[in-house]
């Protein structure tokens, strides 16, 4: 079966138990990482702070295990990715060049979301293209990389697992598989737990139908597309439901509770936070 | 299927509310896309040679968009000396008028069509029938849509929201001595004897082209039914309907062009037919005896005059964005209310329709990205959406004109309003901080459909602390008692 | 039929454009997959890529191939071919058991060839192994319905005319130079998959498409 599709597309449509051999080179299109910083900056994106805070402690926690001096830039707020995806240039770069001049050291910015470091890697050029913050924008998107990018490129993490026997399906969020390219990572950071068997899911490359306001918008069709996430993730059962994009599992938590599931998404940072510290893996057992 | 009501009739929200709650027709395009998707994703098996093919796919699509007014000349020219006669239509109804006057200049009584898109958007059938010729649709697809007076809901298999047994009563119907079979080389085949007469008598030959090359004055058509074929090769008359975005440079780039586009399409690695016509007939080897080009502008022309969304011209027409797109999978073709569906669709019909008519269509999309990846031209679908969503709410400055019809069409103030309060407490820590989730916030974004959210899922609440307040509470406990 | 449409379409794209400056081929990025296959490659490769598409291959020889037709069509009950006697391939067959359809005059003759001939015998002008394709130039012994109207079809192919790719052919045989009515790939029998995703072959052409390899 070919690897490969960079991003994206299935190899099949159905679901399938990975491959264990899968080789998890990066494609043609992968960027050149920088060495092992002494100090980053994390970025929570704004979901994260309001609805699932944990999950930035428990980033900043592992992290700072690493050995890596963390800055927590306080005024920081929001990508300003709703805005410009729905149409607003001018009020998403209102909130960008803010976010931009609070992150303006040389060190790496780390993402919490997929879809905010697509927005500041990919779209942030774009957006300032032609304007006085074009090399600005430029410089502070070849500094941002995704939660999982960094571990796996720049960090080399290797997480000891510590917890007890698991399966877990993976969403990863759009952006992240075809803006920053990161799908492969947050698979390899799951594979490298060794009590855990990641499972795939039907469709397990599709959209999970969030899209920012087009959820709102479209009630419906987005509707539609989370319902049939929620059966495809459920259908195989898994312990656990991890993603490194709080945005994706607000929308799915939401059909899962909404349904009566118990299965409730979990951001990596957390999962991985709560698989390789003792304490928590033992609390999370008791 | 339930009955088609005309599409005009109802809103985007009323279509999708449609044929969302069709239980069939869900199940019917998931298996469909499914199927094609694996198609692909069988045939490009090298990333690395399929993104090496896509660059050159796109390099030769911009490269001919970049002098189209000179390609359109030389192909002419080309045609011209060729013996081929090339008509220009600024609008739908002057194509089909033109259309009209070749056919009722031969006295013709029934055109035989090959499948073309063109003719779709052109709504060329309705003219014709209106004038006492009869048009008879040939591409097997578009015959049993003929029958059912449906329009396609899929720009490569245009019938492909109809099930095996819809099409076994539509013959049973329609057909003599078709009895009702599920069998479907029985119905096949007799289809196929239908049209045979069909294609035995009529007066005109109609199709669509893929490629145009405007080295040699040459009309390419791709297919595997042999209807193309027929359809340029038996009437006396064969007029070619075709975007005027559709011409190559050199003979050079058609290999590349018709690898990508039907290995996207339906993962073949070219179709049983690649049918390349540069003249009439010039003596005994058969086919028409005079062969006439009509090219279409109908909106075209707008977003050439964009750099951006000019891109969206250099479309292929392989359907590939539509066969991965989550949105088109649950829909359908017919929801969105246009002849091209689906991401490419959605990126086009507002430059043919105006953005007033289509303007839910740039917005009913995640922008989840799966259509800019597999397009084989590379066109960035996605950044596309954006600017016309961008488009539809921006007020022009003074003295700007408007780079597509129906420029502003979504701009709604309280809409202005809201993105701008948004905006300021985004760009206020201080503002920010002091700011607990509300839902009445986000209700302000979308006045009325926050209701859409707890339709299907619970509402998302607040934690008790923010992210922001529990680092520092983590700080504050290290510094005291370090971990 | 109007100048002005002509006039205003031109116009528009060119005030479109404005002041930039056309592309050219040398700034062409990507590139298409090459092949360094042998001649028996070649010849492997388009069999195995046109039997994959339900197109019949048999493998002749120079001096057998008129017998191989004439049993090819006899086990199939068909006892008359419409084949050009000026070619070689109808020269070869005049004096068989079958009866030979003379191929021209059509314009005339629409009825016989739409419902009465069973089986039509031409040339490949060459072939494409990548796609597994015969490439057909009609001509006025041989007219582009021969190939798409009887059920049958034929082709005599010969193993070194099957060139790599489509682009190999063009360039090989200088069709840029100058374009023939009307070239002609044909992969495979007709076939349509347009009834439920369900293939179904001879939608409109042939159902059968024999290929005569001869080396």
């Amino acid at each position: 079966m070919p690897d490969l599709f960079v991003n994206a597309m299935p190899d099949q449509t159905g679901s399938d138990e990975p491959h264990a051999e899968q080789p998890y080179t990066t494609n043609s299109h992968a960027r050149v990482y920088p060495s092992r910083p002494e100090k980053i900056y994390l970025y929570g994106n704004c979901l994260i702070d309001l609805l699932q805070p944990e999950a930035g402690l428990d980033a900043l926690k592992l992290l700072e295990r690493e050995g890596i001096e963390v800055v927590f830039p306080e005024q920081q707020t929001c990508c300003g990715q709703p805005a410009y995806t729905s149409g607003y240039d001018d009020e998403a770069r209102t909130v960008a060049r803010m976010q931009m001049d609070i992150m303006s050291e040389e060190w790496p910015i780390v993402i919490l979301s997929g879809s905010c470091g697509g927005m500041m890697h990919h779209h942030y050029p774009s957006l300032f293209k032609g304007l006085p913050e074009e090399q600005q924008a430029k410089y502070f998107a070849s500094r941002v990389f995704e939660f999982t990018e960094f571990l796996v490129h720049i960090l080399n993490y290797q997480p000891e697992d510590q917890g007890n026997h698991q399966t877990v399906a993976v969403h990863t969020s759009c952006s992240a598989r075809r803006e920053m390219n990161v799908h492969k990572t947050g698979w390899l950071l799951i594979d490298s737990l060794k009590n855990v068997v990641r499972k795939v899911h039907d469709h397990e490359f599709e959209c999970c139908g969030f899209g920012g306001s087009f959820c709102v918008r479209y009630p419906d069709i987005s509707g539609a597309m989370v319902n049939d996430k929620v059966k495809a993730i459920t259908d195989i059962k898994p312990d656990r439901l991890i993603s490194a994009d709080y945005a994706c599992l607000m929308n799915i938590n939401g059909a899962l509770d909404f349904q009566g599931y118990e299965l409730k998404g979990t951001h990596i940072a957390s999962y991985l936070w709560e698989r390789t510290s003792k304490q928590a893996a033992g609390e999370n057992n008791a | 299927m339930p009955e088609q009501i005309p599409m005009q009739n109802l809103s985007f929200n009323q279509r999708v509310d449609r044929d969302l709650n069709n239980p069939a027709l869900r199940t019917h395009f998931r298996e469909a896309m499914d199927f094609l998707m694996d198609k692909r994703s069988h045939s490009f098996t090298d990333d690395e040679k399929l993104q090496s093919l896509r660059e050159l796919g796109s390099s030769i699509r911009k490269r001919a968009l970049s002098k189209l007014p000179d390609l359109l000349e030389q192909l002419e020219n080309k045609l011209r000396d060729n013996g081929i006669r090339v008509h220009w239509a600024e609008s739908s109804k002057e194509a089909n008028q033109i259309v009209l006057d070749i056919a009722q200049h031969h006295g013709a009584k029934t055109m035989i069509k090959g499948k073309s898109m063109v003719s779709e958007e052109t709504e060329l059938n309705e003219c014709l029938e209106q004038e006492g010729i009869h048009p008879v649709e040939a591409d097997m697809g578009e015959y049993i849509l003929q029958l059912a007076k449906e329009k396609p809901s899929h720009i490569v298999m245009p019938a492909i929201h109809k099930s095996k047994e819809d099409i076994a009563k539509l013959f049973e119907q329609n057909l003599d001595d078709c009895e009702y079979t599920e069998d479907v080389d029985t119905l096949i085949q007799a289809a196929r004897k239908e049209l045979r007469k069909q294609f035995h008598s009529a007066d005109i030959g109609l199709t669509g082209v893929n490629f145009m090359v405007a080295e040699t004055g040459s009309l390419v058509l791709v297919e595997n039914e042999g209807n193309g074929r027929l359809a340029t090769t038996v009437p006396k008359v064969h007029i070619a309907m075709t975007g005027i975005e559709k011409v190559t440079e050199y003979l050079d780039d058609l290999p590349p062009l018709l690898t990508l586009l039907t290995n996207s399409a339906t993962g073949q690695a070219i179709t049983t037919y690649v049918n390349i016509i540069s003249s009439p007939r010039k003596g005994g080897e058969g086919g028409p005896e005079e062969v006439h080009l009509v090219l279409l502008d109908n909106g075209r022309t707008i977003p050439f005059a964009d750099e951006e969304m000019r891109q969206t011209l250099q479309c292929i027409r392989c359907a590939a964005c539509m066969n991965h797109c989550p949105v088109y999978t649950r829909l359908g073709g017919h929801a969105y209310g246009a002849t091209y569906p689906g991401p490419i669709g959605s990126i086009l019909s507002p430059h043919l329709l105006g953005l007033e008519a289509t303007k839910d269509l740039p917005s009913a999309s995640s922008l989840c990205g799966a259509c800019s990846e597999v397009c084989p031209v590379k066109i960035p679908i996605t950044d596309l959406l954006r600017r016309l969503r961008h488009e539809g709410v921006r007020k022009l400055k003074k003295d700007e004109e408007p780079v597509i019809r129906g420029h502003g069409a979504k701009y709604t103030h309280t809409e202005k309003l809201a993105w701008g309060s948004w905006s300021k407490l985004y760009s206020s820590p201080a503002l920010y901080r002091t700011f607990a989730f509300s839902a009445s916030m986000m209700r302000g974004l979308t006045p009325s459909k926050m209701k859409g959210w707890t339709d299907y899922r619970t509402t998302p609440k607040p934690a008790e602390k923010s992210m922001h307040a529990l680092i520092k509470q983590h700080r504050k406990a290290r510094k005291g008692e370090p971990l | 039929m109007s100048l002005s449409a002509r006039a205003n379409i031109l116009s528009r794209l060119r005030a479109g454009l404005g002041k930039s400056s056309p592309l050219t081929k040398g700034s062409d990025q990507g590139s298409v997959a090459h092949y360094n296959w042998s001649e028996s490659e070649k010849i492997e490769h388009f069999i195995e890529v046109i039997s994959g598409v339900k197109g019949e291959v048999h493998r002749v020889s120079e001096s057998n191939w008129p017998e191989a037709v004439q049993t090819l069509l006899s086990d199939r009950g068909i006892d008359r071919l419409l084949v050009s006697e000026e070619k070689q391939t109808g020269k070869r067959l005049i004096g068989s058991t079958l009866e030979l359809i003379p191929t021209t005059g059509f314009d005339e003759r629409k009825d016989e060839l739409f419902f009465s001939i069973p089986a039509s015998l031409t040339t490949a002008q060459s072939a494409i192994a990548e796609t597994g394709s015969l490439v057909l130039w009609p001509d006025e012994q041989e007219p582009r319905s021969m190939s798409l109207v009887p059920p049958v079809h034929l082709v005599l192919l010969r193993a070194q005319d099957i060139h790599g790719t489509l682009a190999d052919v063009i360039r090989a045989e200088g069709w840029a130079r100058g374009m023939p009515t009307n070239a002609l790939l044909i992969s495979g029998p007709s076939k349509t998959a347009d009834i439920a995703r369900i293939l179904a072959y001879g939608a409109h052409g042939p159902k059968e498409l024999i290929i005569l390899l001869v080396s």
